[in-house]
């Protein structure tokens, strides 16, 4: 074995059902945004007026953290260089990237906030 | 370096002293080579943007660079027995590497004396090197072997059909070789290398991962990057919370014949940049958690205020037994400053060895093709050797990465493909931006301190250039 090398996939987190938990409902209020592990990746847990939102804490131009974006009308800012993405869809809606961010199914149930982490 | 000019070297914070400190403060005792300091600053200058992008610039670099200077090509471990071989290709001009005998390494033009053929297009291995076309044939030291319808070509002599050879020297495992053949030997370039890597022999390491990645910008643009920590800042910003950006040390052994320079990025305090507020618990357990990131399953432990052992300290000292346990070796005398932080080397042209086991890497940049647009960048993690008498184990064969395939698609190096994937989304925006600048500020300025080896690398390629 050489530990300084891991296994691929090694580091994904298993669930049951596809979907995993992440936070307390009650941790993340409304307007509030917090960033969580998901294995090695980082997501971003946004609770916006139409519901709890989850997008990779990745943006996909420079691959910075997204934490502490904007996020106005459905649509999430990038804090680093204003690219534009659809907080349904993660679709681009400017021109800074034409990549997609990723964003990830939620589940919320008995006051708990699951993701669902299959590849999309 | 002009005397009265006073240089800032780098900064600190309340909770992330200067490097040099952090060596001071180290729990074992940290090596003459680790402690010595550079001789040399060179002189601040702009630099040219068109030497990025120009045919000519590209051209010249080939006649007066590539064939005339030391650089790296390989590793001995990459053609572990007699007959096998690698090419080595700068640009448009090609090498067959070749393990000749047990001991002994040569390194022919890659090109058929027949018609021209490339003889070698990627790893392999034989008795002899033998031409896909007509079957021309040489033995493993260049002298020629065998020509089919021998009697078909009678202006051939033997002797004069030697395949073209470039000198060859090692050094810590690794292959260099030189086109020039009054070349002096290899020894007086490699500078401070053999002293400083004593104490970490490059030959008891092996390529556990090697990835060679195709990238849309000039190899002096891709080498740049890769040369300071003040980027981190921008491009890393997420390891800022465990990464010693601003308080990194720079040096460079300026010696005429030798080009060496090196960095030093202490990780498991915070940035600078946080101030001094930032929390240094928070930068050893990050620390924890991306060492840990290596050895998925492996607990991952947290500061313990209650240690007589400073962070840095207690993260060194799980790394020693982790690592050492796996690799059945004992990493006792080692200090925290080689168990946990970025130490890289460079030596002119195209290499860089790192030492320690903080981030124990080899690069190795070259233009790719005849575009100056375009480039190679080879990334090789190492390991030590297995002890407890565990045969050598074998190099890891390349994955080639393509232009627009991430590192991110090898999830293998774990946390590192994030941070490479970060820099190579800049390159081909650097290239971009070079190629359209405005014709009067198309030049590059640079940070006195913290860019100091992209300065140097420059003066030395302009004398080599003689442009």
């Amino acid at each position: 074995m050489i530990p300084i090398v891991p296994k691929a996939g090694a580091v994904n987190p298993a669930s049951v059902e596809g979907f995993v938990d992440v936070l307390a409902a009650d941790d993340l209020p409304p307007g509030s945004q917090q960033s969580v592990a998901l294995g090695v990746q980082r997501v971003l847990l946004c609770h916006t007026p139409a519901g709890i939102h989850a997008v990779a804490d990745l943006c996909p131009h420079a691959l910075q953290p997204m934490v502490g974006s904007e996020i106005r009308d459905g649509v999430i800012r990038c804090a680093k260089h204003g690219a534009l993405f659809d907080l349904v869809t993660g679709k681009p809606k400017n021109g800074v990237t034409d990549r997609s961010l990723r964003v990830y199914p939620v589940r919320i149930r008995d006051g708990r906030i699951a993701l669902a982490v299959a590849p999309n | 370096m002009a005397a009265e000019e006073s240089v800032i070297r780098g900064v600190s914070s309340a909770v992330s002293p200067l490097t040099e400190a952090l060596i001071e403060a180290d729990s074992r005792e940290v090596g003459a080579g680790l402690r010595t300091r550079g001789n040399y600053l060179p002189q601040q200058k702009k630099i040219p943007l068109h030497r990025y992008h120009s045919m000519e610039y590209a051209a010249l670099e080939k006649e007066r660079l590539w064939k005339r200077v030391w650089q790296f090509a390989c590793r001995e471990e990459d053609i572990p027995n007699v007959g096998d071989r690698v090419p080595y290709t700068v640009g448009d001009v090609s090498f067959v590497v070749v393990r000749s005998g047990p001991r002994e390494f040569r390194a022919f033009y890659n090109t058929c004396l027949h018609r021209g053929t490339r003889l070698c297009d990627g790893a392999g291995s034989g008795a002899s090197l033998r031409c896909p076309f007509h079957a021309w044939e040489w033995h493993l030291d260049g002298s020629l072997k065998n020509i089919p319808s021998r009697w078909d070509f009678g202006q051939v002599k033997n002797a004069e059909y030697h395949l073209p050879e470039a000198k060859v020297g090692t050094w810590g495992g690794f292959i260099f070789i030189n086109p020039d053949p009054s070349a002096p030997p290899l020894e007086p370039s490699l500078g401070v290398l053999p002293e400083f890597f004593e104490d970490c022999p490059a030959e008891d390491r092996f390529t556990a991962f090697h990835i060679r990645k195709r990238v849309r910008a000039n190899w002096k643009v891709t080498l740049e990057a890769f040369l300071e920590s003040y980027h981190v800042v921008e491009t890393h910003s997420d390891s800022l919370t465990f990464t010693g950006d601003a308080s990194t040390q720079y040096d460079i052994w300026e010696e005429g014949v030798s080009h060496i320079s090196r960095l030093i990025t202490p990780l498991a305090i915070p940035s600078p940049h946080l101030g001094d507020g930032a929390s240094a618990t928070a930068a050893v357990d990050r620390a924890y958690e991306v060492f840990a990131m290596a050895m998925p399953g492996v607990p991952v432990p947290k500061f313990d205020p209650n240690s007589t052992l400073s962070g840095r300290a207690q993260v060194a000292e799980w790394r020693r037994q982790m690592l050492g346990a796996g690799l059945a070796r004992d990493l006792a005398r080692w200090p925290d400053v080689a168990m946990l932080d970025s130490i890289q080397y460079f030596m002119f042209p195209n290499f860089c060895p790192w030492y320690g086991e903080g981030l124990p890497l080899i690069y190795q940049f070259l233009p790719y093709g005849t575009d100056p647009n375009e480039s190679l960048m080879s990334v090789r993690l190492t390991a030590p050797l297995p002890g407890a008498g565990a045969p050598r184990p074998p190099a890891a064969p390349i994955m080639e990465l393509d232009f627009d395939e991430p590192f991110s698609s090898r999830p293998e190096i774990g946390l590192l493909s994030l941070i490479f994937d970060q820099d190579m989304s800049n390159l081909p925006r650097i290239q971009a931006g070079i190629r359209g600048a405005d014709p009067n500020r198309a030049e590059a300025t640079l940070g006195r301190y913290q860019e100091q080896r992209i300065q140097h690398f420059h003066e030395v390629l302009e004398r080599t250039l003689g442009a």
